[in-house]
């Protein structure tokens, strides 16, 4: 027995001994808690009859039924099922491949000229391409109704821009419905793409192109063969997140949607929230169980490869492709694409936030910045009037609590992120480290709003930290700790193992390895794990709607609420200052540390 | 031993009878409630002022907390402790309630809130209480404030709707928030009762002739003339993600529009958006829809009296001028002429809708594409 328990106790030691093992035990405990938990609250509440549902379905509260199941998925009476899941589910599924085909192109394009070409005025265009990210994505949807819109579209009672000025009428297709909601969506999260396919180009040995180029193999046949494959699990991984994002978005299909009735299981879930929970419980499951399987293919795919390996202990160097004559070209035409989806809609919203009379372009003030609260003057001139934004003290205190919360968040997050990144690849075989993996990335999976629901549930029922910021910042944290250990994950695969091995050759502790080998070397990719859920939590809605009490408390509530309402001056105003806070954080990072989102991938 | 035999009956009896029939008795809030129905509102002031702590109602508008503030400063109150009111989104508005309510919360006193169906789901679980200020009529859920939702059409039209079936035939586009809107679903509901679907019925004579309805109905579609309008114009209408905007869209439209929204959306002054549109508030039919403004006391309150006087403050023009100051088409339910002024309007009245609410609901859901 002795013996047993000495052996055990000994390979325990030497199991923890190792800092990977250490990390991933840790982070096993904590997701079982923070992510299997709300899953368990929310296959919970599908099965429960809510106060709502008792007219509905003639059973006590409280009562468990499967009920709100069945008559979600096999309910004929007046095409129910079909028009609020079946339907709702294909144009869901249509909206993200769209949304993730357009995200990859347009990101993975950009960073390859910036990456790996000499095509000019790089540190511009690379600085621009993240504004549609720190966005609210149905602000650029806002935007982007503004410039199709015009009378022959229903809902629409004036002109928008193209029709206006150019006489240019869209249909509807091209204005409301699955096409402009993917491509919204895609816009939104391109920068996204950018930043992970951009992180693996930029420290990408050239050696390997070269090789090929000595052979006098056609730039093409580069392209398919050696870089693409090289690239592919950050572009896998680019799907994957673009698309159980766009799956789970609701404000985009909700202003590019409603008009042509065109549902998805977001604006269904919304729907029943209100009046069925059970079933709104029940496509927030159904929408975990999708991520699941696209997540799954993704594991499939890239753990075919046995090696994504490519910054070694050997020098390299990154040779760009020489665009000749195209290089101004080809930068011309980025900047225009560049231009129409970060500095326009910027534009839009800095103009409309001027307008005294939303649509007259003559009258312009600076009421909504700066305007007294108390001036009857301005009170009896303007709808509702609240004061200009810069006087709002609601406003002030929703900014403070989004900047605390996102700081917060970004900062368990991005250190989670990194550790568990370090983890799951050094022990990428163990069956440990493919549980933490997937484990991590299932609240990603969870859409923002069945997770927050999970939360207000489980904290409730619990008694404990409903209300309160801690809740917020945990609920924030365990959301976006994904996106920081995909971007930790995917540099770590690049990392040979021969350089941390070198460090402990020397007797160099963990933690100096980390902080003076590992993150100095893909300083850029760690850095965005910090950014990203800065930046995300900034402008996320869905997720804390139900977690806060008062929906002044954070700006982005405040924001829809502004938008909801038509106070279209305000939208804008604050709209836009929340992507100038974002840049001036994103630029005192810069100065802070050298780094940035932008700089990591190409920026010098 | 026969007395035994008597006794133990006659004890068993007793016992069955007092356990049968009668109401239960009234604890905590709800009795201060029920006690003080007639006390004067002198009375329930002098009584607010000894009570301790704050007072916050949560409230689907973010005009609750203005009106709030004037109050406390009307009766004196300011001292007492703090006065606020927390504003929460509709579609999470009764989520929120519970879990504070179901958790103990001190700190919810009062709620303001909208949507008739789910506030009767809420009152069955008595986490809310109704109160209702002396001098007005009894009801189950007491509502203080009246908004009116109206069809407006741009001046960019021409075309004459005398009566509501024309908004059913126009070309003219007509916008209507037919989903994740629960007052315009009680709306809908409202007009397949007995009461509207006579009134659809005549105006349709009107425009139609006599007995082209009978001959509609036969054929066994519809059950009366309100069912009928509901579904031939959601069939027809299109539909909108805000009424904010669609008033705003109506009101600058280049070409003519028809939106249904609520009439205080369209801003007052000189260049506001309510003289550039004209109301379609004469049609044959009905005029517009009143939905209602609640006002409701927690259970878990410790300012029963605060929040009874509060409930007297909001039962008349003066204690609503928060909101009749932003907007036409808001009125109070205790304004003398309130009969007047919703003439020939539809009602919210979820009462009369509950008993076939899940089938009405489930026929409005098949328009939602």
């Amino acid at each position: 027995m002795n013996k047993i328990f000495k052996k055990s106790l000994n390979r325990s030691k030497s199991f923890f001994s190792e800092p990977a093992n250490f990390i991933l035990t840790i982070f096993l405990c904590i997701f079982l808690v923070t992510t299997i938990l709300p899953l368990v609250s929310i296959i919970l509440e599908s099965f429960t009859v809510h106060k709502q549902e008792t007219l509905f379905y003639g059973k006590p509260t409280g009562s468990l039924t499967t009920l709100g199941w069945s008559s979600l998925l096999f309910t004929g009476n007046y095409d129910y099922s079909i028009k609020y899941f079946y339907k709702p589910l294909g144009n869901s599924l249509l909206i993200a491949l769209i949304a993730s085909f357009v995200a990859i192109l347009i990101g993975g394009v950009f960073a390859w000229f910036i990456c790996r070409t000499n095509v000019k005025w790089k540190k511009v265009v690379s600085a621009l391409l993240i504004f549609p990210y720190i966005m609210p994505s149905w602000t650029i949807a806002l935007c982007w109704k503004n410039i199709f819109a015009n009378t022959n579209v229903p809902s629409i009672g004036a002109n928008g821009f193209l029709a206006s000025v150019f006489g240019i009428y869209a249909p509807t297709w091209l204005v409301f419905g699955a096409l402009p909601i993917g491509i919204t969506l895609g816009i939104h999260y391109a920068p996204f793409a950018y930043i992970l396919i951009g992180g693996i180009l930029k420290n990408m040995d050239a050696n390997l192109e070269e090789a090929a180029t000595i052979l006098k193999t056609s730039r093409a046949r580069i392209l398919t063969k050696i870089t693409l494959p090289i690239v592919a699990p950050a572009m896998l991984n680019t799907f994957l997140l673009v698309f159980a994002s766009s799956i789970s978005a609701y404000a985009v299909p909700v202003f590019l949607g409603t008009a042509v009735d065109f549902n998805t299981l977001t604006t269904s879930m919304k729907y029943f929230n209100g009046n069925k929970p059970a079933q709104g419980f029940a496509i927030g499951i159904l929408l975990v169980c999708l991520g699941l399987i696209v997540m799954t293919v993704n594991n499939l795919l890239t753990s075919k490869r046995k090696s994504y390996t490519t910054v070694t202990g050997k020098s390299g160097q990154v040779s760009y492709v020489d665009l000749k004559k195209g290089k101004y070209p080809i930068a011309i035409l980025g900047m225009i694409v560049v231009l129409l989806i970060s500095i326009i809609p910027i534009c839009s919203f800095a103009l409309e936030s001027l307008l005294s009379t939303p649509g007259d372009y003559s009258s312009i003030s600076l009421d909504f910045w700066i305007g007294d609260a108390n001036d009857s003057v301005l009170a009896n001139k303007y709808y509702n009037w609240e004061g200009g934004i810069l006087r709002n003290v609601t406003v002030w205190k929703s900014l403070g609590n989004s900047l605390l919360l996102s700081t917060v968040c970004s900062v368990i997050a991005g250190t989670c992120g990194l550790l568990l990144g370090y983890g799951i690849v050094k022990k990428k075989h163990s069956k440990l480290s493919k549980t933490v993996n997937t484990l991590s990335f299932i609240p990603y999976l969870i859409p923002s709003m069945a997770f927050g629901m999970a939360y207000m549930a489980f904290s409730v029922k619990a008694g404990i930290l409903y209300g309160s910021f801690l809740l917020l910042a945990i609920v924030g944290s365990v959301k976006y700790m994904p996106f920081a250990t995909k971007s930790s994950t995917g540099a770590m695969m690049q990392l040979s193992g021969e350089i941390e091995e070198a460090a402990i050759l020397t007797g160099t502790p963990w933690w100096k390895r980390m902080t003076r080998v590992i993150f100095p070397i893909q300083k850029s990719s760690f850095l965005s794990g910090y950014l990203l859920p800065f930046i995300s939590c900034m402008r996320e809605l869905s997720l804390f709607v139900f977690l806060i009490i008062d929906s002044n408390f954070i700006v982005t509530t405040l924001l829809m609420y502004y938008n909801e309402k038509g106070y279209d001056q305000y939208g804008n105003a604050l709209n836009l200052l929340i992507v100038i806070i974002v840049l001036l954080v994103n630029f005192i990072i810069n100065k802070l540390t050298g780094a940035s989102i932008d700089k990591g991938v190409g920026g010098n | 031993m026969k007395r035994r035999f008597l006794i133990i009956p006659a004890v068993l009896c007793a016992s069955i009878l007092g356990s049968c029939g009668g109401k239960t008795p009234l604890t905590g809030v709800a009795k201060i409630l029920d006690d003080n129905k007639a006390t004067s509102v002198e009375e329930l002031a002098k009584l607010a002022k000894e009570e301790k702590g704050g007072f916050t109602v949560y409230s689907t508008s973010s005009k609750t907390g203005k009106n709030i503030t004037q109050f406390a400063k009307k009766y004196g109150l300011e001292g007492t402790g703090e006065f606020k009111s927390i504003k929460q989104s509709e579609s999470e508005f009764y989520t929120v309630i519970d879990k504070l309510i179901d958790s103990g919360s001190k700190d919810i006193d009062a709620v303001v809130t909208q949507n008739g169906a789910s506030l009767a789901t809420e009152l069955i679980s008595g986490s809310l209480l109704n109160y209702i200020p002396k001098g007005f009529t009894s009801s189950d859920y007491y509502a203080f404030m009246y908004y009116l939702k109206s069809f407006a059409i741009s001046k960019q039209s021409s075309e004459k709707f005398d009566n509501v079936w024309d908004l059913i035939d126009t070309t003219t586009p007509v916008q209507f928030k037919k989903t994740n809107e629960p007052i315009n679903q009680l709306f809908m509901a409202e007009l397949t009762t007995e009461k509207w679907s006579k009134k659809l019925a005549s105006a349709y004579e009107t425009k139609y002739g006599k007995n082209k309805l009978e001959g509609e109905l036969k054929k066994g579609k519809y059950k009366n003339a309100g069912w009928m309008f509901l579904d031939k114009f959601l069939s027809r209408v299109t539909n909108v993600s805000s009424e904010g905007d669609c008033a705003k869209q109506c009101a600058n439209a280049t070409s003519p529009f028809v939106g249904f929204s609520p009439i205080s959306k369209y801003s007052l002054g000189e260049e506001g958006n309510y003289n550039k549109v004209n109301f379609l508030d004469s049609m044959n039919g009905f005029k517009g829809y009143a939905y209602k403004f609640y006002y409701q006391i927690s259970k878990t309150t410790d300012r029963p009296y605060t929040a009874m006087l509060y409930a007297n403050y909001i039962s008349n023009a003066e204690g609503i001028t928060t909101w009749t100051s932003e907007g036409n088409g808001i009125y109070s339910a205790g304004d003398a002429n309130i009969n007047t002024l919703l003439d020939n309007c539809v009602i919210e009245n979820f009462e009369d809708v509950k008993g076939e609410w899940a089938e009405i609901v489930a026929k409005l859901e098949s328009y939602a594409s």
